[in-house]
């Protein structure tokens, strides 16, 4: 590899770069070693060591950057190079404001998650498997972060896809699992395809994926005449690129595709609750924190490149998908369900943001929600832990009885078995629910902020329809807090429900108790970065968090979009952003009113719950089958896809080789033809002139002959026929 | 006066028939040997037929010796007529009759009786005259330029290869030979009466006459059309071609295979070559793109009626006789080019031919030995007990098909590129045509000449009876007919510099 | 040595061939370890090869100029005279540039590993190895020929070997499927055949003709004036019939000068066959005979039969080389010498491509044959290739030769995989298994390795060459408008069918409960042995080492792809403005 520049924003320091490839590397060194030594002591030990340097070395490499400049290097990869063309291929690292911030957030919490899982994997078979995985996971989670461009965010963005499979699949045993992965892989291809369109949309206007020249290019490209036009350097000359100005759009919503197979965006979004068949700790770091982020991640990342139309359709997707997630997650019975779908629900919250430009915003979004949401469901883990603990004692004594340890039916009251547990978990809810003083208030509120200052932007008059973004918006936010708290009051509050289906269960009742300190820590260390104060002083004003006031949102350079339109945006958040706090608070108290109303604590709903039946009527049945979307992909789409296999698998054999062997059988028969034509037309006429010329033959007194004197007929025939075509 | 100048042309023919005896030697070599075998035949003891087919043998090579004299003092391009214009003696015809001594050679060596092996006939002796008396009249008639020497020679084949073909005595041999005789009358009838037509529009039989040409000139397009036709229909039936290819198969099965093996290509060449030099003759009256098209429709159809018929045969020699008609519809193509490049590419393709064929129908005699059958079903998993036959049996059949690395993928190369090349200077369709059909008939000729050695190689043995008799002479002989094949792909302008010295007679106006 | 260096690769194995014919049938034995001995050799003259060979910006890099080739050897072999028309002269010319060098590279790797794997041969192994050794020879000179004479005797007689190997190690149905494999390939060379001749009829050897016309006295002191010179000469007819010297020399067919004015074949020919330029319906006869062998959709039903009837090792050669014949043949004839139906039929092309990708993609879903799966996943990969080629770009087309070798790899890969689980149980039907994993936990790894190698995961070889093929195919309309923007759009697809059938095999054989159809399989199904390691693991460091590394590749083919790119875009677009012309006068 050959050093091609070195053009970083703050003086180029060697050692900084150093560091940034080690935090990189440390991650697959740990994989790597694990594999290598294969002893299941070892590997928890190791890659939990490896993961603390590596979040060290962030937090140093973080602290060296933040506010004050990018590192950013790039090395030659591979060229296509001869006289006329050279195309680079470049590895590049990029350590800007946005990717700090990701980067801390991935090494915190997969370090947190390797923590967690010393016990809560111990007693796993596949733990070499499981560590080896989670460290690959991390590296491949750190390439999207620190790439510099959209071929090595995608290489990466797949590798994280390949580490997901591993994890969901982790339980290879279990079919659901084997086939959760699949499921997860395959819906997050169609992403990808979509993703490498857009991508090769760009490449065949700039001649590079490099996001810092792209971003330059872009500037440089301008609409004329319905076409977009860029000028390509090539070796020695400019060549002029015009193709229709669609393209510009479908670039943007090529690159939205990636986002909305991997952050589980409408209409891919069905992956996402199937791949909580993982260990729990994986939901929490890749299905919640991490993974699922790198969609919103990426269209941070090429939120430059997106014009108008796009950002339209993200921000609609966004909404559609925080409303439709928001509305499932209230009726599931399976706790790590209700926080899959409020973890789509929430990543539709930040591709919402992104959509209306609320850049800062839902990059805030996204590491509150990584905090809060990884602290939810490492408790949820700590609840299925400790359950499964009760199970495991009872089995004992008991060895049929069996229960769903995920189960929200049997759960309740767990408030005072696990309070520590509880604390954490109420602490995240607290946040996820908006609850002012947390963080996940300060981070809504400024994408609604946002989005208020879109939908009434002076650039968009007229637009109605834009407010149906904020309606979707506002509704999942109020669905949110009904739904965290009839999760909270379902789990710990009021009276566990298992000994009423169970009463064995009651003489075991003790073996129900706290998880151990290690598995406290982490969720701990992340309900305290769920409070407020940590990112804001000002508890009602996420615009003056550190994260907000360290992002600059970029300035958009895409054709075609209107000047004043970032400038508005600015002045619309400032004017809306105390009407909207308000707002914000108004919601969460009018949620919290609703979800009361419902699901109070000792109420009927929740101490009856473990009869609860499958949910009945329409809008129940709705939310609980997530809008029947899998039912109409796995029941429509996929059926389709796989009858119309067979249907090109009938027709290569039936039609395509039918063909040949209708040949091959066609030769056979006009070889038959002229047998039989030789037998019986021409030996028919032998026969014939035979039994004539034997009757003239016994006239005659000649003997045979006759058969003879036919070939003749046939040969003149056949002299003849050459005759008359000769002549006509 | 008159007698004196009578006197004086009777002197000068007499004196220019003795000239011609000098170059007539090869020929002579064959009719004494003819006679001498005949009478060693009776004087002898019926036991002692080894030494008949010895004497042919030692004829033929007394003869090959004084053919290759013709052929080193022949210049490039010369041509002498003999016998006042009834026969030409040129570089074409002496190559040509090195074909039909190989051919005799091998037919001889083939029927060489084996230790303790039922003899190939009863009554060697005649076979053996007839079969030099046969190589004689292919001799004559590649050098007739006579149409009254044309009919002689093409009848002396025919009638000596009447009776060869019917000599084995069993029923279908002698019913196959009654057609034989039959139809092959019919096929004279139709040639005298068409030469007897032209005699009529020309006044002259000798095709390379001035006045010939210049007689057919004045005729109507017509009569000259029929009269072609009825004169080439003897000329097609002596090639096997269509729609005088009935006879081949019945008579092909009936015949003992080396009789066959020479009939299948000795006089198909002969007949060949007297359709070169009968078309030849029309060439000057502008006359060739009729012959072109009529003769390229023979050939289309020939190759593919003999390559379609050949797929369903379940007899290796009847398969063998519906290919060898197909493979004269490929040798048409050669004279159909009307170039010299295609008559050069033809005289190629005959010499590899005759080594191709030969091969395969000693191949079928082979394996006839083992398993007493010509079904070639019978054949099942005899190349993986013989496995030297086996591929020496793979190695024809890919030469018969026209692959890669033998001397029969040079032979259809040259064939196809001088239609192309012909194609190419006149861009007429019928050679596209041909093309078209030369191809697609080698795919089709796969599927049965591929046959054997799927039958040998991929099955399993059906019959337990296999005899192990050991055909020392006949695997030599077979493995010597396999290595020019091969050597001939690799270095095939050994021999297309011979094809190469001779120029044909095309466009060549004799004075 | 370096002067013998190319046939030494391609003799050697003829020769070990013949010595295998030379060891008693009993000795199984020295027979089996003599074929690896000699493949292996082949390796290391490969290695030879890529040593000698000049890399980098400045080397020469072949394609339509003879001197840029490298590692030339020469030499008369055949010369007919033709009478009026001239000589004819075949020569043994053997050469590599960029684009034949990956493919000996690929071949001597792929014939080693097939080699290993061929020792659970038990029957009739003299035979057996004797042809192995007789294909790996041919098809080194397949590769390495540029007399079109030479490539199609070496061509041909692969066909051969191939025939006896499936139809007699084969499978149940061997019979039909070697039949169906010869009578279609050989359909297909028919169409070169038709080709090969019509090119050198109407193409001359300036160096030797010129010697003929007597402008220089030997064929060695021709310099390029001369050759313009000649190539002047002719354009004004000034050059006898009879002088000129007919050639099969593939690279002299790429230079549209050489080609006898007049001529069928030549750019100004005004005679139409059938409404179409004679130039236009070669390209395509040459297109259709190397397509039956890639195999390009609908013309690849031969592939999954021979592949299911053939035994492991034929299979792993199958797929590992010899459908790289097919597109090896595209670029080096069709594109090369014709490079305007490059140009004419980008879009026809390019469809076949899509097709493939496509169709390929829904049969592989729809197999319950895990080998059957594997042969039509072929289909589909080979269909990147031509889609790439029809780009005409560069990254199209470095992509096309970076996936077959990659598919070369991957494909030996999977037809190794398949041949594990059929040797222990005679069975590959998917559904007569599930939880493999847990039985075969090492196999599995492998598999998951080469299924998602296979499905294009970056970081191994076939991820670069599809990414390129993407590019390339989607540049194109903007670069020289061969193909619409739609095929590289739809060819997406590929990619989600790729990861739909090879995770759906992977659920339902290898996770879930472990499950059998027949319980003797219990024992039977033991994880890897270390044969089989030796040689899943070169496979794998290779595409991981291609998939990380791609300069290395790219080293060894940018020049020559360079060139290729020019030729197709400047010579194909004039002599097809040129053609065009005259078809529309």
């Amino acid at each position: 590899m050959i050093f091609v520049n070195l053009s970083a924003t703050i003086a180029p320091s060697v050692h900084l770069l150093f560091i940034s490839l080690l935090i990189l590397v440390l991650p697959l060194v740990s994989a790597l070693a694990i594999v290598v030594i294969g002893s299941k002591k070892v590997s928890s030990w190791l890659g939990t060591m490896m993961m603390t340097a590596t979040f060290l070395l962030t937090v140093y490499v973080f602290l060296k950057l933040w506010g004050v400049g990018d590192l950013h290097q790039q090395w030659n990869w591979f060229t296509l190079d001869s006289n006329t063309y050279r195309y680079s291929f470049k590895i590049g690292l990029l350590a800007d404001q946005l990717s700090l911030l990701l980067l801390l957030v991935v090494s915190l919490i997969s370090l947190l998650v390797h923590l967690y899982s010393v016990v809560y994997m111990k007693q796993e078979e596949g733990l070499v498997r499981y560590y080896a995985v989670l460290g690959f996971f991390t590296f491949s989670m750190l390439g999207i972060v620190l790439a510099d461009n959209l071929l090595i965010i995608f290489i990466f963005w797949e590798l994280v896809g390949f580490s997901s499979y591993l994890l969901v699949g982790f339980w290879h045993k279990k079919e659901e699992a084997a086939k959760a992965a699949k499921k997860g892989f395959i819906i997050n291809r169609i992403g990808d395809a979509g993703f490498l369109v857009g991508i090769m949309i760009l490449w065949s206007v700039f001649g590079t994926l490099d996001l810092p020249e792209l971003r330059t290019m872009m500037g440089n490209s301008f609409i004329s005449g319905g076409n977009w036009v860029s000028y390509l350097p090539l070796k020695a000359s400019f060549l002029q690129i015009e193709i229709p100005a669609l393209w510009l759009t479908l670039a943007g919503l090529g690159l939205f595709c990636g986002t909305v197979g991997k952050s589980a965006q409408f209409p891919l979004q069905i992956w996402l609750p199937d791949a909580m068949q993982g260990p729990t700790p994986v939901s929490a770091l890749i299905h919640a924190a991490t993974m699922v982020a790198a969609g919103v991640y990426l269209l941070a990342r090429v939120f430059v490149l997106l014009n108008t139309d796009s950002l339209t359709v993200i921000a609609f997707v966004g909404a559609a998908t925080a409303f439709m997630a928001a509305i499932a997650a209230v009726s599931q019975y399976d706790i790590k369900k209700v926080l899959a779908y409020s973890t789509i629900s929430q990543l539709g919250f930040m591709v919402m943001g992104i959509g209306v430009g609320a850049y800062d915003a839902a990059i805030f979004h996204l590491i509150t929600h990584a905090f809060f949401k990884a602290c939810l469901f490492l408790t949820a883990g700590s609840v299925i832990y400790a359950i499964h603990r009760l199970e495991q004692t009872t089995q004992e004594v008991y060895p049929h009885i069996h229960w769903a340890t995920q189960d929200l039916r049997l759960m309740g009251g767990l408030r005072k078995k696990l309070p520590y547990t509880f604390t954490c978990f109420a602490v995240a809810a607290a946040a996820i629910a908006g609850l002012p003083g947390f963080s996940g208030f300060l981070s809504k509120d400024a994408i609604l902020t946002g989005a208020m200052a879109w939908s009434s932007s002076p650039d968009f008059t007229g637009n109605w329809w834009l407010n149906l973004v904020l309606l979707l918006g506002f509704a999942a936010a109020i669905l949110t807090v009904i739904y965290m708290f009839r999760l909270m009051v379902l789990t710990f509050f009021g009276e566990m429900r298992l000994p009423l289906v169970y009463q064995v269960v009651t003489e075991k009742m003790s073996a129900l108790r706290e998880v151990p300190l290690l598995m406290l820590l982490p969720p701990a260390i992340l309900a305290a970065c769920s409070i407020g104060v940590v990112f804001s002083l000002n508890p009602f004003q996420g615009a003056q968090s550190w994260v907000m006031q360290g992002l600059a949102i970029p300035l958009r350079k895409t054709p075609g979009l209107p000047v004043s339109l970032q400038t508005n945006l600015a002045i619309g958040v400032e004017d809306w952003h105390s009407t909207v706090s308000w707002m914000s608070i108004g919601i969460f108290i009018g949620g919290l009113a609703i979800a009361w109303r419902f699901y109070h604590p000792g109420g009927r709903y929740a101490s009856r719950y473990h009869l609860a039946l499958e949910p009945q009527g329409f809008m129940n049945k709705l939310s609980f089958h997530h809008w029947y979307l899998d039912q109409f992909y796995t029941g429509i789409l996929a059926r389709a896809a796989v009858q119309f296999a067979l249907l090109t698998a009938w027709m290569d054999q039936q039609f395509i080789d039918r063909i040949l062997h209708f040949t091959a059988k066609a030769y056979v028969v006009f070889a038959h033809i002229l047998h039989w034509f030789e037998r019986s037309i021409v030996d028919g006429i032998i026969k014939l002139t035979a039994y004539l010329s034997s009757v003239l033959g016994r006239l005659l007194g000649s003997i045979q002959g006759g058969r003879i004197q036919s070939y003749f007929i046939i040969s003149l025939l056949g002299i003849l026929l050459l005759i008359l075509w000769r002549i006509f | 006066m008159p007698d004196v100048s009578q006197m004086q042309g009777l002197t000068n023919k007499l004196a220019e028939i003795t000239a011609s005896v000098s170059s007539f030697l090869p020929e002579i070599s064959l009719a004494v040997s003819i006679i001498i075998i005949l009478i060693y035949d009776l004087i002898t003891h019926k036991r002692q037929r080894q030494y008949l087919l010895l004497f042919a043998l030692v004829a033929l090579l007394l003869t090959g010796y004084l053919t290759s004299l013709q052929w080193l003092s022949a210049s490039r391009g010369a041509e002498e007529f003999l016998f006042n214009d009834m026969l030409v003696l040129d570089k074409a015809s002496i190559f040509a009759k090195f074909v039909f001594l190989v051919a005799g050679i091998l037919t001889i060596l083939m029927s060489w009786p084996d230790r303790a092996h039922k003899p190939m006939l009863s009554i060697p002796g005649e076979q053996v005259i007839l079969l030099v008396g046969l190589v004689l009249g292919t001799f004559l008639l590649c050098m007739s330029v006579n149409l009254l020497m044309v009919y002689l020679a093409l009848e002396l084949i025919s009638l000596c290869s009447y009776i060869l073909c019917t000599m084995n005595g069993d029923k279908p041999g002698s019913e196959a030979g009654l057609k034989f005789i039959l139809f092959g009358a019919v096929s004279s009838a139709f040639m005298l009466y068409g030469m007897s037509l032209f005699y009529g529009f020309t006044g002259s039989l000798h095709i390379n006459d001035p006045s010939f040409v210049a007689g057919l000139e004045t005729i109507h397009w017509l009569p000259l059309t029929v009269a072609g036709l009825l004169v080439i229909s003897g000329f097609l039936f002596k090639i096997a071609a269509f729609p005088f290819q009935v006879w081949a198969p019945d008579v092909y099965q009936g015949s003992p295979t080396p009789i066959v093996a020479f009939f299948s290509v000795a006089p198909k060449i002969a007949g060949l070559f007297i359709l070169i030099r009968f078309t030849n003759a029309y060439s000057f009256v502008d006359l060739a793109t009729y012959w072109q098209e009529i003769l390229a429709a023979v050939a289309i159809l020939s190759m593919t009626v003999g390559n379609f018929a050949a797929i369903r045969q379940k007899n290796a020699k009847r398969m063998l006789a519906y290919s060898s008609i197909a493979h004269g519809g490929f040798l048409l193509c050669g004279l159909v080019t009307f170039t010299d490049f295609g008559l050069s590419a033809l005289l190629f393709y005959a010499a590899i031919y005759v080594l191709m064929n030969f091969a395969a129908f000693l191949i079928v005699m082979l394996l006839e030995g083992k398993t007493h059958s010509l079904e070639m079903d019978t054949f099942k998993g005899l190349g993986l007990k013989f496995p030297v036959l086996g591929v020496l049996t793979i190695v024809a059949m890919i030469a018969l098909t026209g692959l890669p690395p033998t001397a029969g993928f040079t032979a259809k190369f040259l064939i196809f590129s001088s239609i192309w090349a012909a194609y190419a200077s006149s861009a007429k369709p019928i050679l596209l045509y041909l093309l078209i059909f030369g191809l697609f008939n080698t795919v089709i000729s796969l599927a049965y000449y591929l046959k054997i050695p799927y039958l040998l190689f991929f099955k399993e043995s059906a019959v337990t009876m296999v005899s192990d008799r050991k055909d020392y002479l006949k695997n030599i002989l077979l493995v010597f007919l396999i290595i020019p094949i091969i050597l001939l792909f690799f270095k095939s302008e050994w021999l297309l510099y011979i094809i190469n010295s001779i120029t044909f007679v095309f466009q060549k106006v004799h004075k | 040595m370096t002067a013998y260096l190319l046939s030494l690769i391609i003799f050697v194995p003829l020769f070990g061939a013949l010595i295998i014919l030379a060891i008693p049938s009993a000795a199984i034995r020295s027979i089996k370890y003599l074929a690896i001995a000699i493949t292996f050799l082949q390796i290391i003259l490969a290695g030879f090869i890529y040593s000698v060979y000049e890399k980098g910006p400045d080397a020469p890099a072949g394609v339509h100029i003879e001197a840029a080739y490298q590692l030339q050897e020469k030499a008369p072999w055949i010369n007919l005279d033709l009478g009026s028309l001239g000589t004819l002269s075949i020569e043994y010319f053997v050469a590599v540039d960029g684009i034949s060098i990956t493919m000996v590279l690929l071949a001597a790797i792929v014939m080693f590993i097939g080699a290993i794997s061929s020792l659970q041969i038990q029957v009739k192994v003299k035979g057996y190895f004797f042809l192995y050794l007789l294909l790996s020879g041919t098809v080194m000179g397949c590769f390495l020929a540029l007399d079109f004479f030479l490539f199609y005797l070496f061509f041909e007689f692969m066909l051969l070997p191939m025939y006896f190997l499936i139809g007699l190690w084969g499978g149940p149905r061997r019979e039909y499927a070697s039949i169906k494999f010869f009578l279609y390939t050989l359909a297909g060379s028919i169409f070169i055949l038709i080709a090969m001749i019509s090119l050198y009829i109407s193409v001359i050897d300036p160096a030797a003709t010129a010697v003929q016309a007597g402008l220089i006295d030997h064929v060695q002191e021709a310099t390029s004036e001369n050759i313009i010179q000649l190539q002047q000469m002719m354009r004004e007819n000034k050059i006898d019939a009879g002088n000129m010297v007919h050639t099969f020399n593939m690279v002299s067919m790429a230079d549209s000068a050489n080609f006898i004015p007049g001529s069928l074949l030549d750019v100004l020919n005004q005679k139409l066959i059938f409404g179409n330029a004679a130039r236009l319906w070669v390209f395509l006869a040459l297109f259709i005979g190397f397509a039956i062998k890639l195999p390009a959709v609908p013309l690849h039903t031969w592939l999954p039969d021979a592949h299911v009837e053939a035994p492991t090792p034929v299979s792993v050669v199958l797929a590992g080389i010899l459908l790289k014949i097919g597109a090896y043949g595209i670029i080096r004839t069709a594109f090369s010498i014709f490079p305007e139906g490059a140009v004419h039929y980008s879009w026809l092309i390019g469809f076949l491509g899509i097709l493939s990708i496509i169709y390929g993609g829904f049969n592989a879903l729809a197999m319950r044959d895990l080998k059957k799966l594997i042969a039509y996943s072929s289909v589909a990969h080979m269909g990147f290739v031509l889609l790439g080629l029809a780009s005409g770009t560069a990254e199209g087309i470095s992509g096309a030769i970076y996936q077959m070798f990659s598919h070369g790899i991957i494909a030996s890969m999977l037809f190794l995989i398949a041949g594990v689980l059929y040797e222990r149980t005679h069975n590959r039907m998917i559904e007569d298994y599930s939880g493999l994993a847990t039985k075969m936990p090492y196999f599995t790894i492998v598999v998951v390795i080469a299924f998602f190698a296979s499905l294009g995961l970056p970081g191994f070889s076939g991820f670069i060459a599809e990414f390129l093929i993407f590019l390339g195919a989607f540049n194109a309309a903007n670069v020289n408008q061969l193909l619409p923007r739609w095929m590289a759009i739809v060819a997406t697809l590929g990619l989600i069918l790729g990861a739909a059938y090879y995770l759906w095999t992977l659920q339902r054989m290898f996770f879930g409960k472990y499950f059998g159809k027949d319980a003797a399989w219990d024992t039977l199904l033991r994880d890897l042995r270390p044969i089989e390691y030796v040689m899943f693991l070169p496979l794998i460091i290779l595409t991981l080492f291609l998939g990380l590394f791609p300069q290395f590749f790219l080293d060894l083919v940018n020049q020559s792809v360079g060139q290729l790119v020019t030729l197709i875009n400047q010579t194909g677009k004039e002599n097809l403005e040129l053609i065009l012309r005259h078809i529309s006068l």
